[in-house]
């Protein structure tokens, strides 16, 4: 793979322009759920965002520092109407897909100020907490949702399965049958 | 969560980072490399605009019907 830029430097350039932004975030998806010990790829950052327009204006020109960045149309993520921004970044021919979803909704506002600081070359970038990335893929439940489920509650850290279900009853949202039996044991 | 388990689990996270990101720039690699072999002639911006083609239409289709119906 030629000139590509490294993924850390990716994640931390974005990450540092949401912050000087002003922007409440936090990361969540495929590296959420590395950082929370289940260590998978992912082909894309997500992110949860409040983001309005004012905002999203500083934040694209401080990404235009470092990447070039395709336009892309916003969309609806299906499972749950949360509108999605799309960006897809640019760097040395490199290409890498944004989602951010706005946070629209309680839920995500919640998973904004729960989240917890993971410090990394001088930043400190808020991180969906467990539980609640758990709860938010539960929310979305596709095969790899599950998957992860499973991989985070079997692994090192203890997860507040009492905080899920209660989040998930206030939700008014079943539990998926695959990940009952490892959250209700 | 007391300083002592904040420390483990930062340290924690900044182990699961550095692999994370070893294992996702390993896949984008393979990815490239796969492309390149289907399509020799496109050059570097044409092949990862063709990788983040089909991540985005895999994405798009991956999705399950609305959960609040």
């Amino acid at each position: 793979m030629k000139d590509q830029t490294s993924i850390p430097e990716i994640v931390i350039a974005i990450s540092s322009c949401l912050i000087k932004s002003n922007i409440s975030f936090c990361i969540a998806g495929g590296i959420a759920v590395s950082l929370w010990g289940h260590v998978r790829a992912t082909e894309d950052i997500d992110i949860i965002a409040l983001l309005d327009e004012t905002n999203e204006t500083k934040f694209i020109s401080a990404l235009q520092n470092h990447f070039k960045i395709l336009p892309h149309k916003e969309k609806m993520l299906q499972s749950t109407f949360t509108p999605i921004k799309r960006y897809v970044i640019v760097h040395n021919s490199f290409h890498f897909v944004i989602d951010i979803l706005l946070a629209t909704n309680d839920i995500l506002k919640h998973c904004i100020q729960n989240s917890k600081l993971f410090s990394i070359k001088d930043i400190k970038i808020p991180v969906i907490n467990l539980e609640d990335l758990i709860v938010i893929k539960c929310v979305a439940g596709r095969y790899q949702d599950i998957a992860d489920i499973q991989a985070l509650v079997r692994g090192s850290i203890p997860v507040n399965k009492d905080y899920i279900v209660k989040q998930l009853e206030l939700l008014h949202i079943p539990m998926p049958e695959a990940v009952t039996p490892f959250i209700l044991q | 969560m007391g300083n002592n388990d904040n420390t483990i689990i930062q340290k924690m996270m900044q182990k699961n980072f550095n692999r994370f990101c070893e294992i996702t720039q390993s896949m984008f690699s393979m990815k490239h490399a796969f492309y390149k072999s289907l399509f020799p002639t496109l050059n570097d911006e044409e092949i990862w605009s063709k990788i983040t083609e089909d991540i985005l239409k895999r994405k798009d289709n991956n999705e399950r019907p609305n959960i609040n119906s």
